[in-house]
């Protein structure tokens, strides 16, 4: 890995850098080099692209995962309402992964199931279960960048962030918790997307994602979440215990809680198709 | 008696001391003025207690809040899914995502229509490329969307001519008019670009956002403008009337001083100023120029006719000193009962105009008298002061039966009519026809939609509740009974979403296209939606985030207030007798409007009457006579009534600004009345004139000073007819009408109630003195 750590001074000097570019190109960021860094080797986007597949490699080889997740809505600060789910995910050669949410609670969506192919390239293929329907449709939309069942959370935001969906612009480097990041702007392939850009923070010794910054159609910062709790299973591999997703323009949050990470199930691929979608509890 | 003497002894030997004993107080207080803040936005008229302000904020906090850009393209006969007016409304669209604190868009364009397209589901906008489109796929389009009765009579008109781009604002607590600026700036910009590059259609902007800003606009144009000519006006005929430059100096100088007093007493006291209380500076002038016509009037003419200043200024005090105190503590009294006013806007301009007048009588009394003193006054003996009125009071006197007779009757005519007036408060009716935004209503409620929502928040009482088949054929039949009102243009309910999604996952089989018939369904289909529609085309507008309670909106065409306030009741009568565990009341801003008109006019004239009691208490106390007392009234209750009759009889529409007319002009006809029958009294009981010669000598004292006084204000007033915005040219009419009615009885009617009840009101032709007199 070529990532230069900086010293202070050009961490400052690279911030002000960013300050210069964002006035002077305004709200549409510019995907031209980020800095004129003298210090730097590699050009900014080079070194931003870098870093995530730096992060895709040390997360290859999973094989598959299934987990549990409690979804906390936090309303007006006085009551609390629960969601939980589960999600189950293949990891494919060469495509993106495969996975599977099934819904437990509230129980009106008990058994109802959402398959995803995320790919490299195009548009996901989606498939959703009605269990009160008992029928399986596959759904195609434009963006999927809308909050779901009171959240602050879009599916879009859960599903798998393959590298190719992007194009990314190193910026600078900043800590999170006192935990050194790479900070990395990301910019979505498909023009449809609901984000304009995303900035993510991605730690220096695990390359783990620690917070991402969702920027919408104006350019103005919507919702930020957070990453925390990482546990390392099978010696490689890393998962949060908690995102916690902040609405910065209704003031809302919602908190989601991963329990029960199993890696190597014996999941297969016949496990993620239509028919299995319509059988699972 | 003695103290008075006393007070103007040292008054005309001390000017000095007296000014600057003055001039500190009014300045410390003054220096409040500092303080001010000033508040915007319509929320102002409501008190924190307000059932509808609560409603409203309630409906807020649960689906977010409904301030909004409109986007009105009108294709002028021409068909909106032609291809360039189709772009033109996909660009309108597109672009306003862009608009500053924009949170949602909502048009034709980006519609999300689930279809079924084989075996897949396909949400997606309806428009994707406009300018792509075959005449074909646009024939498709304009098919399907005009078959949306979510869309027509919202954001399509049902002749497919006129379409509209409704932009929902997230703003933010604070800085709000700052935020509305941005966001109306960049509507308006967007609006011109578009309808330069399609010279085929006329883009209108409305909207709440569009409102705010108007209000903004009109008002601080007024502000510039028309109260600057207003007070230009009044000091010209001022100088006119007295035909001295000095006189008018002092008038300028004390006027200054007392609006210093008032708002620095808001500015301690932490009153924000807002688009109402921004009166009281003019409420202020008007009884600081009365105080000092008053006492300039009689120190002029006693100066003209060769006394020395000393001695003019000592007969002028003399003359003047105890009706100025008297009516100023009964019109401070009068405007401290807008206090009564559920609106607290009113609340503080009573308050504050209270204080100013309080401030005008401290400086009458003590910065004037120095400042005659030390300025220099020309004494030309030629010029003559005032209006002369001895001809007047003559032929009123001879004809006095006809004239009582015939002014009652006028009186009681005029009266008559006030039933005659509807009230009608919307914001969106606030301005002038030559403001853009009223033509933009205009064209909305001529060939679009209306500007009036009602929302209904329905509320199932538990988490998840709103997927209980029963609850959504309950909302079903109450939506249903909305479109069949014939105010009812428009009625968004997620029940149409719903069933065209249990359409939509059947095949596209017309005969599913109704709700889904069970509760795991209904919560599957909600899902399903959500996870598939982009961010700010979400249905967090509609339904609660626990998904406990759902939102119906209705838009209602060409609605007076009462129509809207009755509409609502009569929605509520239909819950009641169909749906009786589900009544809730309808809520926004129209109504919120229409309802806070409505109490505060049966406020302000609670208010109004108590006003009036009080006044004619000080009246009894001060002239030791209950009958006096009581003859007071009619020239101070009957102006207002006239005028409102008259309104009533001629135009007959009326908003907020009625309420306040009263509490206006309050001061002006106290004073009126006071001064005349101060002087009737003293001739009467003083000098032992009968009552024709005692009211010749009433006009002679203070007759010219108070026609003077009432053609200045009147004339300054009639300024305010100019401007944009209804609230201030409506009050403007309203108290010039007034002010004129006012002086016309107290010159014309009063006499002759005085000459007819003179057995009644001084039975042993007293010699008792009135005090201070």
């Amino acid at each position: 890995m070529k990532v230069k750590q900086f010293s202070r001074a050009g961490f400052h000097r690279s911030v002000f850098a960013v300050i210069c570019l964002a006035i002077f190109c305004g709200p549409v960021f510019s995907q031209e080099p980020a800095s004129k860094e003298p210090a730097l080797k590699e050009s900014a986007p080079e070194q931003g692209l870098a870093i995530a597949l730096e992060a895709d490699r040390r997360d290859r080889g999973f094989g598959d995962t299934t987990v549990n997740l409690a979804m906390l809505l936090n309303l007006s600060g006085t009551e609390e309402v629960r969601r939980e789910m589960r999600q189950l995910t293949l990891e494919v050669e060469g495509d993106g992964d495969k996975s599977i949410m099934v819904f437990d609670r509230p129980r009106d969506l008990k058994g109802t199931a959402i398959l995803t192919f995320t790919h490299k390239v195009g548009n996901d293929d989606q498939w959703l279960y009605l269990p009160a329907l008992k029928r399986v449709k596959r759904i195609s939309s434009a963006d999927k960048s809308g909050p779901f069942m009171g959240s602050e959370f879009a599916y879009e935001d859960l599903s798998s962030q393959e590298v190719e969906k992007y194009t990314y612009t190193y910026l600078r480097d900043e800590p999170v918790d006192g935990e050194p990041c790479f900070v990395v702007e990301r910019v979505p392939v498909d023009s449809k997307s609901g984000y304009t850009r995303q900035v993510t923070w991605v730690d220096q010794s695990e390359y783990r994602l620690r917070r991402v910054d969702y920027y919408d159609r104006k350019g103005e910062l919507l919702k930020t979440m957070t990453l925390a709790g990482y546990r390392q299973y099978l010696e490689q591999y890393w998962r949060p215990a908690k995102m916690i997703m902040k609405n910065h323009q209704n003031e809302k949050s919602t908190t989601l809680i991963f329990e029960d990470y199993r890696f190597r199930t014996g999941l297969t691929d016949s496990d993620f198709n239509r028919s299995a979608l319509s059988r699972i509890r | 008696m003695a103290l008075k003497d006393r007070l103007i002894t040292a008054l005309v030997r001390y000017p000095y001391r007296i000014i600057l004993v003055g001039l500190v107080l009014i300045l410390g207080i003054g220096f409040g003025g500092s303080r001010l803040t000033v508040e915007s936005g319509i929320d102002v008229f409501f008190s924190e207690d307000d059932p509808n302000l609560i409603a409203d904020r309630e409906l807020k906090r649960t689906y977010g809040r409904e301030d909004n850009v409109l986007f009105v393209i009108d294709t002028r006969g021409g068909d909106i899914f032609e291809a360039n007016n189709l772009s033109s409304v996909q660009t309108i669209t597109e672009k306003s995502w862009l608009m500053p604190h924009a949170r949602r868009v909502d048009s034709v364009t980006n519609f999300l229509y689930p279809e079924v397209d084989g075996d897949d589901i396909v949400i997606d906008k309806l428009v994707e490329n406009a300018d792509a489109l075959t005449s074909e796929d646009r024939r498709r389009i304009k098919d399907i969307a005009m078959s949306q009765q979510v869309l027509i009579g919202r954001l399509l008109a049902n002749d497919g001519q006129v379409a509209a781009v409704n932009v929902t604002l997230n703003l933010p607590e604070d800085e709000q008019a700052a935020a509305i600026d941005q966001a109306v700036r960049y509507a308006r910009e967007l609006a011109t670009e578009v309808e330069s590059s399609n010279p085929a259609i006329e883009v209108r902007l409305a909207g709440r956002a569009l409102t705010e800003q108007t209000l903004a606009e009109v008002t601080a144009r007024d502000s510039i403008t028309l109260l600057p000519a207003l007070f230009v006006l009044v000091l010209v005929f001022i100088a006119l009337l007295l035909r001295s430059v000095m006189a008018s100096i002092c008038t300028v100088v004390t006027i200054f001083l007392s609006i210093l007093c008032g708002m620095g007493f808001a500015g301690w006291a932490g009153i924000s100023l807002n688009s109402v209380n921004v009166s009281a500076p003019t409420i202020i002038m008007t009884l600081a120029i009365a105080d000092c016509i008053h006492l300039l009037s009689v120190f002029l003419t006693r100066l003209r006719n060769g006394q020395e200043k000393a001695d003019a200024l000592w007969g002028a005090l003399d003359h003047t000193l105890y009706p100025i105190v008297l009516t100023s503590l009964t019109t401070a009294l009068g405007f401290l009962s807008m206090n009564f006013s559920e609106s607290p806007p009113f609340r503080e301009l009573g308050t504050i105009a209270a204080v100013g007048v309080l401030g005008a009588l401290w400086v009458t009394v003590t910065i004037l008298p120095g400042l005659v003193q030390i300025l220099p006054f020309r004494k030309s003996g030629g010029v003559t002061t005032g209006i002369p009125l001895g001809g007047l009071a003559n032929w009123v006197i001879r004809h006095n039966n006809r004239i009582f007779w015939s002014s009652l009757l006028l009186i009681g005519l005029t009266v008559s009519f006030i039933p005659r007036i509807e009230l009608n408060d919307d914001p969106t009716g606030y301005f002038s026809d030559s403001v853009p935004l009223t033509q933009a209503i205009d064209v909305i409620e001529r060939k679009l939609s209306g500007t009036q929502s009602v929302y209904y928040s329905f509320d199932s009482g538990q988490e998840q509740g709103i997927a209980d088949p029963r609850f959504l054929a309950d909302i079903d039949s109450f939506v249903s009974w909305l479109r069949a009102q014939s105010e009812v243009v428009n009625v968004e309910s997620f029940t149409d979403t719903l069933k065209r999604l249990n359409q939509v996952m059947h095949g596209g089989a017309q005969e599913w296209h109704k709700l889904p018939d069970s509760r795991e369904l209904a919560a599957q289909y909600v899902l399903l939606y959500e996870i598939s529609v982009p961010y700010g085309q979400d249905v967090t507008h509609q339904i609660s985030a626990d998904k406990s309670s759902l939102k119906v909106a209705a838009t209602l065409k060409n609605q007076q207030s009462q129509g809207l306030i009755a509409f609502e009741a009569r929605s509520r009568r239909w819950m009641q007798d169909h749906l009786p565990g589900m009544v809730t009341r309808g809520a926004g801003q129209s109504i919120s409007f229409a309802n806070v008109g409505l109490r505060n006019i049966n406020s302000m004239l609670l208010g109004s009457l108590a006003a009036i009691a009080l006044v004619s208490l000080c009246l009894i106390v001060a002239f030791r006579s209950i009958r006096f007392g009581l003859v007071s009234c009619i020239p101070n209750l009957f102006p207002a009534f006239v005028t409102l009759g008259l309104w009533g009889a001629v135009v007959g529409e009326v908003n907020i600004a009625a309420s306040v007319v009263f509490s206006l002009t309050l001061g002006i006809i106290v004073d009126d009345t006071t001064h005349f029958l101060v002087k009737y009294l003293e001739a009467r009981q003083e000098r032992n004139l009968d009552a024709e010669q005692a009211i010749r000598y009433a006009f002679a004292a203070v007759g010219s000073a108070l026609l003077s006084t009432s053609i200045v204000l009147a004339i300054g007033f009639l300024a305010l007819v100019q401007s944009d915005f209804s609230v201030n040219s409506t009050s403007g009419l309203l108290v010039a009408m007034t002010i004129a009615i006012a002086i016309i009885l107290d010159l014309l009617f009063l006499p002759t109630v005085l000459i007819k009840a003179d057995r009644w009101l001084l039975p042993q032709a007293a010699k008792t003195t009135i005090i201070g007199g």
